[in-house]
């Protein structure tokens, strides 16, 4: 073996996911390339709009504009919204609630996702997004015999959740709150809403996919989850996206309104394509002993801003987070989490985790701030980093603000390498050194993997596969 | 005539919305030089400057080869104002420069305190700062580590009551092989205090085998104070080991158990953690003549 050889870990294996089907414009409706009033106008005429979500749309257009260019994170000058196409969907007929029912190139990007297996198999319901719109959309029914509502965004505010929606929808997310809040409050497509009634216990997970067929289009879905008190659900989002040499953009939208003593578990496996921008808003505002869960596994995209946000706004309520990003060659992943103690005897654990490779940049960027009423409010942060050479790039960005002395705000973080003495302890009790290293950068993501379903770990390990090569002097 | 400048920039930011990038303060045309004396004693340099309204001073020091130096400087004031203070240098190969640093300003008073300094290899910088007078107080270190096993070990300590500020931002930039760093900073808040520490360890390619910790413990006394941290690490170079810790609050339940039940009150022992912290630092000080001068009780305590 060379004696410059290094332990090599492989990039993730998008090879799955990079599948397409040939773009077919007479099998798709789209809108034109860039952003005005007349394309806004436009998807709001095509999704049979109320005059509210309209008149929506455009301000939040107008915000839009106004809003700076962020500029403080990854550059995204690449990103050109004069070329994306805002509004992409198939020609035919659009949602269904029977596979069979889905056309045939969509169900076969759907069925070698391994989609309809797992709702088969271990879920109470699907959604299905293809581009702008979904395509499928099932719940069991004994899941909606306990009274929970799993449908697309649309028809629910065209149904008996309208004024429900109309109440909730970007009240936790403004438009005002970032350029690309704005964008997805004017172009937003797609989407789901759950309702969880009051006692009503989910226990299988429900879960939506997102898949961005089209080259140089944007996605912009809508999640609202709204859980009533004492109620229990697990939520998982999945998304991913053939590459193309040109940018695709994401700019989604997730709110979750957890009621008094509720859980919500939120997971998510993003595995965009590397010439995606990934700028998407996640918020939670937790009531009165309620708990929120996030679970993230970050590996795609060539570009994230991604920092799920909990407002801990009743007494007693909670927040954990979960998280490991992975960042390879091409990737400027800046992710992490918010969390606002604006109540007392709050408490926040945050756990992450980030890997950088082969001239991968992770940023993780944190914010935690305990207001002055939320008394005898505790708080926790731990990232760890691993950098697996020196092309690549680790930074911690962390930040605390606490205006209250009955609180216990605590917070490390550790940036390094393989560690030696573990690899040695290891080759110790017998282990080759490949196999060491392996096993200690594997356990290094497990904090993820744990919180999740069996068949979601084995996707998120089977994205992370190491190659050992040789020892190291 | 005042210009708005924005001082004490991090290298990295956060969110906008937390106020964190940078201090904003309207400047004067600096004009003078706070009065300057000075005592000698080998190689130890006690410095004690007297600032006025719109004063300014630059020092700067380049210790050649296996020089070593120890500077006191205290910073008084007489009355309200504004000053600055830089503090620059050069450490030459071997070189040692221990620093310490005491504001103890009227109350009415605004220091900008900078300290820039570039290390060759094998230099050392300690640096003791402590905030104890004045109404604000911006402080700031950049610090070179550009040469193989250079270091720069820093102590901060203060004790912040009423309407006071304390603005930090300290920049430790790793270049050489093996260079360490550590920043400490402790102190204690209370009644409509306002502090923000921001301390950032940059790790640049090439600066293998090095080290950077950051660590932070703020007893917040009462709920009418305002504390914020911005804990940074940047990282180009696998072959590096960083850290950063920070617990802010209260007094340990279990501690204060303890304590109680050995018959102490609760002020007593808030008072007696909040002096700790401040003593801790002022041990360290490597001149007992300052220790005597300025925390006699301290230095008797010694003795004795």
């Amino acid at each position: 073996m060379g004696k410059d050889e290094k332990t090599f870990v492989e990039d993730v294996d998008h090879s799955l996911y990079d599948f397409r089907y040939d773009y077919n414009e007479a099998d798709t409706f789209r809108v034109q390339e860039g952003l005005s009033p007349a394309i806004v106008e436009q998807i709001s005429e095509e999704k049979g709009d109320p005059a509210w979500m309209r008149d929506f749309r455009l301000k939040s257009l107008e915000i839009f504009h106004k809003t700076p260019m962020p500029d403080w994170g990854p550059s995204i000058e690449g990103l050109d919204m004069d070329n994306i196409v805002t509004y992409v969907r198939p020609n035919k007929e659009r949602m269904n609630t029977k596979w069979e029912d889905v056309p045939e190139d969509i169900k076969n990007t759907f069925e070698r996702l391994g989609i309809p297996q797992a709702e088969r198999e271990s879920l109470a319901g699907v959604g299905a997004q293809y581009d702008s719109e979904l395509v499928y959309h099932n719940i069991r029914e004994e899941v909606s015999a306990q009274g929970v509502i799993y449908t697309d965004l649309e028809s629910a505010m065209h149904g008996e959740y309208g004024d429900m929606i109309r109440d909730h929808f970007m009240k936790l997310v403004p438009p005002t709150d970032h350029k690309f809040a704005a964008l997805h409050g004017a172009v937003w497509s797609g989407g789901s809403f759950v309702y969880v009634p009051k006692g009503a216990s989910v226990e299988i997970p429900l879960q939506s996919y997102f898949r961005l067929n089209a080259p140089g289009a944007g996605q912009f879905e809508h999640t609202l989850i709204i859980l009533e008190e004492d109620a229990y659900l697990h939520f998982i989002e999945g998304c991913s996206a053939p590459k193309y040499n040109v940018a695709n953009l994401h700019a989604g939208c997730v709110e979750l309104f957890v009621g008094k003593n509720a859980r919500l578990r939120y997971s998510t496996i993003e595995n965009w394509s590397k010439n995606m921008y990934n700028l998407n808003t996640k918020r939670a505002r937790v009531a009165e002993g309620g708990k929120i869960e996030w679970v993230s596994g970050s590996f795609g995209s060539h570009v994230s801003y991604l920092y799920p946000m909990s407002v801990l706004a009743g007494r007693g309520s909670r927040s954990e987070f979960t998280g490991v990003t992975f960042a390879g060659a091409g990737q400027d992943l800046d992710t992490g989490c918010k969390v606002v103690h604006a109540a007392p005897e709050t408490t926040s654990y945050v756990n992450t985790r980030s890997i950088s490779k082969s001239g991968g940049v992770n940023t993780f960027r944190s914010a935690v701030v305990i207001h002055r009423n939320a008394t005898d409010s505790k708080s926790a942060v731990s990232c760890q980093s691993l950098m697996i050479d020196s092309l690549s790039r680790s930074d911690t960005i962390p930040a605390m603000e606490v205006m209250t002395d009955k609180a216990d705000v605590g917070h490390e973080a550790t940036i390094g390498r393989i560690s030696d003495d573990a690899v040695f302890y290891l080759m110790s009790r017998g282990l080759p050194e490949e196999e060491a290293k392996a096993l200690i950068v594997s356990g290094f993501a497990e904090n993820v993997s744990k919180e999740l379903p069996l068949e979601y770990a084995i996707e998120m390990n089977n994205l992370i596969r190491l190659e050992m090569k040789g020892a190291i002097g | 005539m005042e210009k708005q400048a924005m001082i004490n920039t991090p290298p990295a930011f956060t969110y906008s919305w937390l106020k964190m990038g940078g201090a904003k303060l309207s400047l004067p045309q600096w004009q003078g030089n706070p009065a300057l004396t000075e005592e000698k004693e080998g190689e130890l340099s006690r410095l004690h400057l007297g600032f006025s309204q719109g004063q300014s001073a630059e020092l700067n020091y380049h210790l050649t080869e296996g020089e070593t130096l120890t500077l006191i400087m205290d910073f008084r004031s007489e009355g309200a104002g504004i000053g600055r203070m830089k503090t620059a240098g050069y450490l030459d190969k071997g070189a040692r420069l221990s620093l310490v640093q005491l504001g103890l300003c009227h109350d009415d008073f605004t220091l900008i305190n900078e300290l820039d300094f570039t290390l060759e290899e094998g230099a050392r910088l300690e640096l003791i700062r402590l905030f104890l007078g004045g109404e604000k107080n911006y402080d700031a270190a950049r610090i070179q580590l550009k040469g193989t096993e250079s270091s720069f070990d820093s102590e901060i300590a203060y004790r912040l009551q009423g309407k006071k500020v304390l603005d930090m931002n300290y920049e430790v930039n790793h270049f050489g092989l093996r260079s360490r760093s550590e920043i400490r900073a402790r102190g204690i808040l209370a009644e409509g205090a306002d502090k923000i520490f921001r301390g950032s360890i940059d790790f640049k390619t090439g600066c293998g085998g090095s080290e950077g910790s950051e660590t932070e413990d703020v007893l917040l006394l009462d709920d009418t104070v305002h504390n914020r941290t911005l804990p940074v690490i940047l990282c180009a170079e696998e072959n590096v080991s960083g850290n950063h810790g920070a617990t802010i609050g209260r007094l340990d339940e279990n501690l204060l158990y303890y304590l109680e039940s050995r018959g102490m009150g609760p002020e007593e022992i808030y008072d007696m953690m909040a002096r700790a912290r401040i003593e801790a630092a002022i041990r360290k000080i490597p001149d007992q003549e300052t220790i005597r001068r300025f925390f006699p009780a301290l230095a008797e305590e010694a003795v004795s």
